[in-house]
């Protein structure tokens, strides 16, 4: 591309310049998809040289796997060529010359020249992005697993330490669990813990006994521990009927509890087994 | 109405009735007529009825459960609900059906040990 017959030489090299200097690696392509324009960033991102790229299918910086339709992309793209990001939300791969891939963000400008018509293509390396994001989902379902710890305390005795607000979803995921190792673990006791619960409003109560009732149902009898004096206030205030639900003020001496009536059962089944 | 009924298994003093797979109301409603029948046939402690082959408990089948409970333990008789999977229980949670009155234990064997319990003076 020559454009200096029709346009004056100090714009194009104005224009090298800038698309040198971008910060983000830049790749400028013609209309047959062929590359005619890279700046030093697109041979940092793709481990190309220059020479490499030049003149050659743009589809070369796409995986296989996106390689074939693409040219159909490049065609949508012209016959309605206005600035915008590729791949609406898709998820956007380039391949780099040693065969590993790379995430990236791409914005596209179609640039007209006397010359043709040009996409003129900013790639943006989001690697450390993706990277915080799984991050972050993974820290978030560690969280959430880690919410909902059942351990098993005794034989028999299974502990269930409820930490932090319990909304239905929550209860949900920890009534689900709880069931589960009553069967895995032949649980007769359960301690629910809610010392590390910061407010108990009615929703969070009715959780409470819902889990509960569901554990009864599955032949385990539950023990409350840890109800702080203003837990104990509210629940009383909220008209929450306990019913015959065990309750006591610790961990430790609902551990005892149940250790005790364990005790009892075995005692009784000793003496009442034919 | 279904001629074939739940089958009541009894071994020496103890009722063991199997719920299984869809039952319609009437076959529900017979048991409990055939339970009491059976309670006055011979002398009785306990019963065990088991849902663990159930894919679901209605409001309707708790009731009647529930019902069959405290006639036969009006009749001298415990009975222990058994064998609710965590599946079922959950949903017997949801609609409200929980058996409030009734005992319940894991499987067969834990809910034979508290029948025995029970009946232990």
């Amino acid at each position: 591309m020559h454009p200096e017959s029709q346009q004056p030489l100090k714009d194009e090299a104005m224009f090298r310049a800038v698309v040198e200097s971008a910060p983000n690696a830049m790749v400028m392509v013609n209309k047959i998809g062929e590359i005619v324009l890279v700046n030093g960033q697109a041979e940092k991102l793709f481990g190309y040289q220059r020479n490499e790229l030049m003149g050659k299918r743009v589809e070369m910086l796409v995986p296989e796997r996106f390689r074939r339709r693409h040219p159909d992309h490049r065609a949508d793209f012209y016959s309605d060529p206005k600035p915008r990001m590729m791949g609406a939300g898709r998820d956007l791969f380039g391949i780099r010359k040693d065969g590993t891939e790379v995430p990236v963000e791409i914005g596209l400008n179609p640039i007209e020249t006397a010359d043709g018509s040009f996409v003129l293509a900013a790639i943006a390396d989001i690697t450390e992005r993706v990277e915080r994001e799984k991050l972050l989902q993974r820290q978030r379902d560690e969280i959430l697993e880690l919410s909902t710890p059942v351990m098993q305390v005794w034989e028999n005795v299974l502990a269930l330490p409820i930490i932090g607000t319990l909304d239905s979803s929550r209860a949900a995921r920890l009534t689900e669990n709880l069931l589960q190792a009553i069967a895995r673990y032949e649980a007769e006791f359960v301690i629910i813990d809610i010392s590390g619960v910061p407010t108990i409003d009615s929703a969070v109560a009715q959780n409470l006994l819902k889990t509960v009732a569901g554990a009864r149902l599955m032949g385990a009898e539950s023990i409350i521990s840890g109800v702080r004096p203003d837990t104990a206030q509210a629940m009383v205030h909220l008209g929450v009927d306990i019913g015959a639900l065990r309750s006591r003020a610790t961990l430790r001496d609902a551990l005892q509890l149940a250790l005790a009536l364990r005790r009892e059962d075995d005692v009784r089944n000793a003496r009442s087994r034919p | 109405m279904s001629r074939e009924g739940v089958p009541i298994l009894r071994v020496d003093a103890h009722l063991l009735v199997t719920l299984q797979g869809d039952l319609d109301d009437a076959t529900v409603l017979r048991l409990e007529e055939d339970l009491t029948h059976e309670v006055e046939r011979k002398p009785t402690r306990g019963a065990l009825i088991d849902l663990s082959g159930l894919p679901v408990v209605d409001s309707f089948m708790a009731r009647v459960i529930a019902r069959i409970s405290s006639l036969v333990r009006l009749m001298g008789v415990e009975v222990v609900v058994v064998g609710i999977q965590p599946a079922l229980a959950v949903t017997m949670v949801e609609l409200g059906v929980d058996l409030r009155h009734v005992r319940t234990a894991l499987n067969a064997g834990k809910g034979m040990d508290l029948l025995r319990r029970l009946g232990d003076p």
